[in-house]
């Protein structure tokens, strides 16, 4: 402060306008922030790079029930169906058994 | 024997080593006086006075290559990042000098260096990160994160008395919730050797730290609602990998699923589903999955750190699919 004030002629009146300013501006900012909604959780995946401006969730946060729902699959090659597949292990597979 | 958090079993295995062996000594910042961020060292400086339990200036690269110079001198140092983020700052000393110094000149570097690691804790992008992928990918250093309270004292025993340089993870959200009764004597935990944290023959989950949890909370849903039978394996050591068990569970059940809570993308989740279609291709039933966070840095809103970090829900459901491929 006295380097400001002796250095480069600021006054107390500066210095007050300078803390009113920060403070205006700190207040506005939080107050905004408290009024605002929590954000949704997609809005995690934007903003990483300038492009792609969003992130694509990854395919057990998207509403596929399994990763090759999305993934390119030979025609017969594995035993799941999307949709309407009997799980090959557990109670249900066993009790079919 | 009564049990303790995760962090005292940290504390007590540098208590012990400390005692076992008067060249170890720890040194970081804020270590002494304060006790460490998360009050890792309180007591050591008093105990064993502060020749032995160094304050340094923040400066992590400065750190490690201190603790390097002493460790080609016969000394044992064990250096504490204050949060494990911190490490890129030391990520040129590590690698390319303490990582490559036996290679290059003979020069043996046993030294550890520890901190607090991962998310869920609400501490945003600089203070939640899993960075250990980097370091995985980097001959020379060995790489370890415990999930118990028993594996992070043993393990950190065992990094202390090991000739190589250790990087030891330690996950600030078990540092309190984890408790574990240490077995006597002289414990340690062998670098390398997985264990199976809960046997099953319906599919596997293959984790570490923090997500070993999630996974065993995720395998009693699966066994209760779906009468799924899951083997869960806590890898402990990332570096070296314990391939033999990998394949062994592998085998067993012929479905596996990959669990961390690092990024996916470079994450070991890829390296471990690498190695299971090269040694166990003909086992499987199906393709191995893998469940991490997301591409992103890690956001300090609950909301958003929730979504971007893997949740048991997220496992139970990629389980579901494999159990019905």
């Amino acid at each position: 402060v006295a380097r400001l004030q002796g250095e480069f002629a600021f006054s107390p009146e500066d210095l007050q306008a300078v803390d009113n300013r920060v403070r205006r501006e700190v207040d506005d900012a939080t107050d905004l922030a408290e009024q605002s909604p929590p954000p949704e959780p997609l809005d995690a995946l934007v903003g990483i790079y300038a492009s792609p401006a969003t992130e694509q969730p990854l395919w057990f946060r998207s509403g596929k029930r399994a990763a090759v729902d999305q993934n390119e699959r030979a025609e017969g090659w594995g035993a799941y169906q999307a949709g309407n597949g009997v799980p090959a292990v557990g109670r249900v597979a066993r009790e079919n058994d | 024997m009564p049990e303790i958090t995760y962090l005292d079993a940290i504390r007590e295995a540098l208590v012990e080593e400390m005692e076992r062996d008067s060249q170890v000594f720890c040194i970081g910042e804020d270590i002494a006086a304060y006790g460490g961020a998360f009050k890792v060292t309180e007591g050591l400086a008093s105990r064993f006075g502060e020749q032995r339990v160094i304050d340094t200036p923040i400066s992590e690269i400065g750190i490690v290559g201190a603790a390097a110079g002493a460790a080609h001198m016969g000394m044992r140092p064990v250096v504490e990042m204050q949060f494990i983020d911190f490490i890129a700052n030391a990520y040129d000393m590590l690698t390319n000098y303490v990582a490559t110094a036996r290679y290059r000149a003979m020069l043996p570097c046993p030294m550890v260096v520890r901190g607090p690691s991962g998310g869920y804790v609400r501490g945003g992008p600089f203070h939640s990160q899993n960075p250990e992928a980097g370091f995985i990918h980097t001959p020379g250093l060995k790489v370890v994160y415990p999930a118990t309270a028993q594996d992070a004292k043993g393990l950190l025993k065992s990094a202390i008395r090991d000739d190589d340089c250790v990087l030891f993870f330690e996950h600030k959200y078990l540092y309190r919730r984890i408790k574990g009764v240490m077995p006597a004597g002289d414990h340690t935990v062998p670098i390398g050797k997985a264990r199976i944290a809960r046997e099953g023959t319906d599919l596997s989950i293959i984790t570490y730290a923090a997500t070993v949890w999630k996974a065993m909370e995720a395998a009693d849903q699966l066994e209760r609602d779906d009468g799924l039978s899951v083997e869960v394996v806590d890898l402990r050591s990332l570096s070296p990998l314990d391939d033999e068990a990998i394949q062994a569970t592998t085998r067993k059940t012929s479905r596996v699923l990959v669990v961390h809570e690092d990024t996916r993308t470079g994450g070991i989740a890829g390296e471990i589903t690498a190695r299971i279609n090269e040694s166990c291709f003909a086992w499987l039933d199906a393709p191995v999955l893998r469940v991490t966070a997301h591409d992103v840095p890690l956001p300090y809103a609950p909301q958003l750190e929730d979504f971007v970090l893997p949740q048991t829900s997220d496992i139970v459901s990629a389980a579901r699919s494999l159990a019905a491929y």
